[in-house]
């Protein structure tokens, strides 16, 4: 046991164990799956950010005459709060959810009990805030 | 793993116990945590804070409970193998991502509110942090070495830095360059 050198997975790897069953057999719950909607809106809007700036470096200076061209498109305006929406869920979920991590990182709401009362307000608060935006 | 730490420690210098000094070396029997046999042991291989001469009374196991900072060295010695020790402790960097996270929950709504171009620069500072760091674990939790070698998760891991600093520049080359990044969704969210 001193001999800790050796990675978890290295060790259990050489030993030749299998590895028990996850996400195959657990239950989904609102834990889980506020947590994985939390990473993945964290991606989405990550991904946004990164093909933003990095498309910024090359087509800098046209924003205005790239938004006009989209303009004269004359989409409908169901297929633009659509776009909107979609756009603001990611933003609004991750910022209210995230408010709950940096709770659970100073110590607070972390009973079960809590866990789901705050984890149902954010759902309910997402979504208010994503209809309220997606308005303006 | 742990245990080695505890027999380690039988052999350093222990300091003295105070119950032990005022009952002339005979131990008290207490039913408190802290006179566990158990208990005490743990907190044996603690250097003492000043140098000693050790007598035979001072060779039974009977220390005082530790300070804080000692806890948290104990503490470490037992939870980290001896791999990690060896690498310096991340607390710093965790502080410094929440203070980020809990800034940008001030300056998001602050830079639409009160938009201004160091309000703009500061967003794109603080985000391509926060995002840096997201994509960072996304990147460590999944790309594991188990998984795919010991040459991609180190490549993976490249790449979120090289993206994250070509993210910043092309940011900040808008942000001087263009409208902004303020003005830009609200001139789109007018559509």
């Amino acid at each position: 046991a001193q001999k800790d050198s050796e990675d978890f997975d290295t060790k259990n790897a050489r030993l030749g164990r299998p590895q028990s069953p996850h996400l195959t057999i657990y239950r989904p719950q609102l834990t889980t799956i506020l947590s994985l909607t939390h990473r993945a809106t964290g991606m989405a809007l990550g991904g946004i950010v990164t093909v933003w700036g990095i498309g910024g470096l090359f087509t800098s200076g046209h924003f205005s005459e790239n938004l006009a061209a989209v303009e004269s498109m004359h989409l409908s305006p169901a297929l633009l709060l659509a776009v909107k929406a979609t756009l603001a869920f990611p933003l609004c979920y991750h910022y209210i959810n995230g408010i709950r991590h940096l709770a659970w990182d100073m110590g607070k709401f972390l009973t079960i009990k809590e866990v789901y009362l705050t984890g149902y307000s954010v759902l309910a608060v997402s979504v208010i805030l994503t209809a309220f935006l997606a308005s303006l | 793993m742990a245990f080695n730490f505890l027999l380690r420690g039988v052999s350093m210098k222990l300091k003295v116990c105070p119950l032990q000094s005022l009952t002339k070396g005979h131990l008290l029997k207490c039913s408190s945590v802290a006179s566990n046999n158990q208990f005490h042991h743990t907190f044996a291989f603690q250097l003492p804070l000043y140098p000693q001469k050790r007598t035979p009374e001072q060779n039974i196991l009977c220390v005082t409970p530790p300070q804080p900072h000692i806890m948290m060295q104990n503490a470490k010695q037992l939870s980290l193998s001896a791999k990690q020790m060896a690498q310096h402790d991340h607390t710093k960097l965790w502080t410094a991502e929440k203070a980020v996270s809990a800034s940008l929950l001030g300056i998001v709504p602050a830079a639409f509110l009160v938009p201004s171009q160091f309000m703009d620069y500061l967003l794109a500072i603080t985000i391509v942090m926060h995002n840096h760091w997201g994509i960072e674990a996304v990147v460590l939790d999944y790309v594991r070495p188990s998984i795919f070698g010991n040459v991609i998760p180190k490549i993976a891991l490249g790449t979120v830095y090289a993206l994250s600093i070509a993210t910043l520049a092309g940011l900040f080359f808008f942000i001087t360059n263009d409208v902004g990044i303020v003005h830009a969704i609200k001139q789109f969210w007018k559509l």
